[in-house]
């Protein structure tokens, strides 16, 4: 689905991205995991158009997509969440949600002034599939809250059902966990899974809680300086000598072994 | 016409008295800078009436004048000074037709002439501070202080029974030296000024402005500005809000463009201009002929400046300066022979036969006070969408 | 009851309409700057000399119309040129845009360096509207001065105190109404308009969601040309054209957008009438009010004025400072400056 081959980016002399290459199946839950300063945001921006590759190769589905603005990858089916939430903070939810799909007949001044019928029947079938997509979510009681005002946890819920509203392809979560309590944590992983299984989402996910990426993603791949470390499931990722080295650090694993 | 060949005969018979000398005076003007435009023709009107008194040969026994040009800048003082200097030291000069602009010409008195000695006769010089500069009685102007416009627009607006107004003038060395002259000679009149506000050029809006002025209300709101500058704002915004009716126009608001502006709306409104209505200013345009502008701006004052000069060492009988500053009061003034341009031969002859003159030359000059012109002005009044003249004075 | 009727008159004659009036133009020329703020995310100052560009289109055509006889009776011809000004200033806008700020924004430069870039525009744009029209006043009303004369007034009421509504007030003050709704109509209501809402919240977010970015920044100059175009005429059709003038309207426009809250359209519309009642009411003397309402013997001797007219630009100085040391998101909540 997506290919990534021998990707740099580079902030001056610092390589946070240095030479990753990697793949993503479609119809696959991708785990990216990786101790901090791994490079895995900064590769996530890269692929979803925010920044410009240093070098490198991005393709989905074999089309080339390196560089792309991130309004065009949308309209590609490639979509992204944010590590902190990010909402339109003075729309209700509802209105979040029916910003999303592109290319809306009430986009041109044209249309705002003489198109107002198409305009109408528009917003009426947006509206009905935003309120589906609340009740998917469980939190059709937020419809009319401004989501200026949503909780951490509801933001990102917020976040995935923004990739709902159109027909994503692949969508990039960056830490969708981080800061959510344990209900609404399950609430977004079993909306992970029936989108991946009833809508055929690919996902890609970085995460640092190790239980969620084990119940959801096959595979995982490790990033560690900015390179690809190790990719397999979950067991065989935890088993991987180089992992626990990158992750603890080599004296904390000789020192381990001492005791 | 009898007294007349008395004098021709007198001085026929005198000429070989006073032994003939070639006389320099000075010609200081702004040859460059800021009144470049005005100072040739300035200068020319100063060099025509040297020409007149050279061709009649009545001068002192058939001395001649000379003139000598300096370069005032208008601006630099320290230049106008070095030049007064050199005229007076290397060439000579025994009086000076100049300076033209207010703040040389006071560098030049202080720091030259006062120390030498020379007569200044300034055309164009306006600066009310200047009436009471030391000056040992060596410096004139046949150009009036602006101080002298706030006392004939006190007389015009008392005479028409106006003694409460506004005033408003535009915030420059202009507008607020003639504000203040105006308000100190109303007050001193009786009038009352219920307020003295500065405007800013160049604003599009003066609401705010006139809304104080109508506060302290007024009879008459006397608008001392520019008719092409704020002035014309402040009159369309009192119109505008019915704050005032009626207006005095200083010589910076009167033109063609004010009536343009404002047409019948301004009737009932007063002002006063610079102008004369003396025999004077036409004979001396049509003097300057074709040789240069004789309307052009403070020309006709230069040439009564020279006159002045020549004049008053004819009266007496040398052209030392110590001598003649005594008596240049003497042939500006009343009581003599009418003396107009083009007749400074005739003029020569009378004062060398000891006839009294009175020089009234191209801007009907009468000196007062310290010796400066009292000006002559056009009072003007608005009727029917137009300008009328009401009197001179 | 004659005096205070007296007193209200004075008061609205000098300090309400002219306020009112002012306020309008204010407001109109704070949109612009608001909107530009919350959108491409920069101080614009070339918005004043973008106002005095509508304006000289606007004044150009008057003319040419006045030439052909075409007219609006008691209106004034210029609201007919409006148009063609606002359609000028579009073509302008788009083209300073395509040619400068376009550059910028890919670079993803820094806002304070779009700021920079916006004064370059603002002196070649000042330069060509002296250029084209001169720096001289223009007048172009025409039509019916006033809606009521001072002289009427007096005479209608039998008041000694006169009220003057002039027919270019009455014109601002409705298009002005006329302009805003249909300014929040578009945003609250209209897709395009919620577009630019979202990309103003959150830039990163609305292109994630697949809004496009050109298109939005199309559409935000091209209601911006409409919004300074408007503004420009009418505060010239009111007052007077002079290209300078527009330059230092650039204060009072600034202080009206921060002082509401910059990025906040409501803001900026409120910020314009704060900054146009402060200025007038602490500038007008409230001797002949106070004379009115105040028995005879407290009746006050000196003028009763905070501040000389001359201070009247320290007015919207001021305000702005303290807005900014107190609560630097303006009075409705804006992006921090």
């Amino acid at each position: 689905m997506i290919k990534v081959e021998n990707l740099h980016r580079h902030f001056g002399g610092f390589h946070a991205v240095d030479g990753a290459s990697l793949e993503i199946r479609e119809g696959s839950i991708t785990g990216l995991v990786g101790p901090n300063g791994a490079g895995k945001t900064t590769l996530f921006n890269v692929i979803a158009g925010v920044l410009p590759p240093t070098s490198g190769q991005v393709t989905m589905a074999g089309e080339e997509i390196t560089g792309m603005s991130p309004h065009e990858l949308f309209h590609k089916g490639l979509l992204r969440t944010f590590q902190i939430a990010h909402e339109f903070s003075s729309m209700t939810v509802r209105e979040n949600l029916m910003m999303v799909p592109g290319g809306q007949s009430g986009e041109t001044l044209w249309n705002t002034w003489f198109g107002r019928k198409r305009i109408a029947d528009e917003e009426r079938a947006l509206q009905a599939k935003a309120d589906e997509v609340l009740e998917f979510l469980t939190v059709d009681h937020l419809r009319d809250e401004k989501a200026g005002n949503l909780s951490g946890g509801q933001k990102k819920l917020l976040e995935l059902g923004r990739t709902m509203m159109v027909d994503a392809r692949i969508v990039f979560l960056d830490e969708v966990g981080a800061g959510v309590n344990r209900t609404l944590l399950n609430t977004i992983g079993d909306a992970i899974v029936r989108l991946n299984q009833e809508r055929g989402y690919t996902f890609c996910m970085i995460e640092h809680d190790m239980e969620f990426i084990g119940r959801l993603c096959d595979p995982v791949i490790v990033m560690a300086e900015g390179r690809v470390l190790a990719e397999g499931t979950i067991d065989e990722i935890k088993a991987n000598e180089q992992v626990i080295e990158a992750y603890l650090g080599t004296g904390l694993k000789n020192k381990g072994a001492a005791e | 016409m009898r007294k007349l060949l008395l004098a021709t005969t007198a001085v026929a018979l005198s000429a070989g008295a006073v032994s003939a000398e070639d006389i320099k005076i000075g010609v200081i003007l702004g040859f460059t800078g800021p009144i470049e435009s005005l100072t040739p023709q300035m200068g020319a009107a100063a060099e025509m009436a040297m020409a007149e008194v050279n061709a009649s040969g009545a001068l002192l026994g058939g001395s001649t004048v000379t003139s000598v040009r300096g370069d005032s800048t208008c601006i630099d003082a320290g230049a106008a000074t070095a030049v007064a200097e050199r005229l007076i030291t290397s060439d000579g000069v025994k009086g000076i037709m100049g300076a033209d602009c207010s703040g040389v010409t006071g560098a030049i008195l202080s720091n030259v002439a006062l120390a030498n000695g020379i007569v200044m006769i300034s055309p164009s010089a306006t600066s009310p501070a200047l009436s009471t500069a030391e000056d040992n009685g060596l410096f004139f102007r046949t150009a009036p202080s602006d101080a002298r416009q706030g006392v004939v627009m006190t007389e015009v607006l008392m005479e028409e029974g106006i003694d409460n107004v506004a005033v408003t003038y535009t915030n420059n060395d202009y507008g607020k030296g003639l504000a203040d002259s105006f308000q100190a000679a109303f007050e001193a009149a009786g009038g009352t000024v219920t307020i003295n506000a500065a405007h800013e050029d160049g604003k599009a809006d003066y609401s705010a402005e006139i809304g104080a002025l109508a506060a302290a209300g007024g009879d008459r709101l006397v608008v001392a500005g520019y008719v092409d500058q704020g002035g014309s704002g402040i009159v369309r915004a009192a119109l505008d809000s019915g704050a005032f009716d009626t207006f005095h126009f200083p010589d910076g608001m009167i033109s063609a463009k004010l009536v343009e502006n404002f047409g019948s709306d301004i009737d009932g409104s007063s002002g006063q201009v610079p102008g004369t209505d003396s025999a004077g200013a036409g004979i001396f345009a049509a003097m300057a002929g074709d040789d240069f502008d004789g309307t052009s701006p403070f020309a006709a004052e230069s040439y009564d400046a020279a006159a002045l000069i020549a004049l008053a060492m004819q009266a007496a009988g040398s052209s030392d300066p110590a001598a003649y500053k005594e008596k240049v009061m003497e042939v500006a003034n009343a009581p003599g022979l009418k003396i107009q341009p083009g007749q400074l031969g005739l003029a020569l002859q009378a004062v060398a036969a000891g006839i009294d003159i009175d020089y009234e030359g191209a801007t009907a000059v009468e000196l007062i006070g310290g010796g400066e012109s009292a000006g002559n002005y056009r009072q003007v009044g608005y009727e029917g969408g137009a300008e009328i003249t009401v009197k001179y004075r | 009851m004659i005096d205070l009727l007296n007193a209200l008159v004075v008061l609205s004659n000098y300090v309400l309409i002219p306020a009112l009036a002012y306020g309008s133009q204010l407001a109109l020329g704070a949109l612009g700057v608001t909107l530009i703020y919350g959108i491409l995310r920069f101080s614009n100052f070339a918005h004043g000399d973008t106002m005095a560009f509508g304006a000289m289109v606007t004044i150009l055509v008057t003319w040419l119309f006045q030439g052909w006889g075409i007219s609006l009776g008691p209106l004034p011809t210029a609201l007919l040129a409006i148009p063609f000004g606002i359609a000028a200033t579009a073509l302008l806008l788009l083209t300073t845009d395509r040619l400068v700020y376009r550059f910028y924004r890919q670079q993803k430069a820094a806002p304070v360096i779009l700021v920079i870039v916006s004064m370059g525009v603002m002196f070649v744009m000042n330069g060509l509207v002296r250029f084209i029209i001169g720096p001289n006043d223009q007048r172009f009303s025409d039509g019916e001065r006033f809606i009521i004369s001072a002289r009427e007034f007096k005479k209608l009421t039998g008041l000694s105190e006169g009220l003057a509504f002039k027919t270019t007030q009455g014109i601002t003050i409705v298009t002005a109404v006329i302009v805003v709704a249909i300014l929040f109509w578009f945003l609250n209501r209209t897709r395009t308009g919620k577009s630019m809402r979202a990309f103003s919240d959150n830039e990163d977010l609305a292109l994630l969601s697949g809004i496009n970015p050109d298109r939005v920044v199309m559409v935000t100059w091209l209601i911006v040309a409409g919004l300074a175009a408007t503004a420009g005429a009418l505060y010239g059709l009111d007052k007077s054209f002079k290209p300078f003038i527009y330059l230092q309207l650039l204060l009072p426009i600034f202080a009206a957008a921060v002082v509401g809250g910059l990025g906040n359209p409501l803001g900026a519309i409120a910020g314009g009438f704060v900054i146009a009642f402060s200025e007038v009411l602490i500038t007008y003397p409230l001797k002949k009010v106070l004379g009115y309402l105040l028995p005879d013997r407290f009746e006050p001797d000196t003028l009763v004025q905070l501040l000389s007219t001359d201070y009247k630009f320290a007015v919207s100085f001021t305000i702005l400072i303290i807005v900014l040391l107190f609560r630097p998101t303006g009075l409705f909540k804006g992006k921090s400056v």
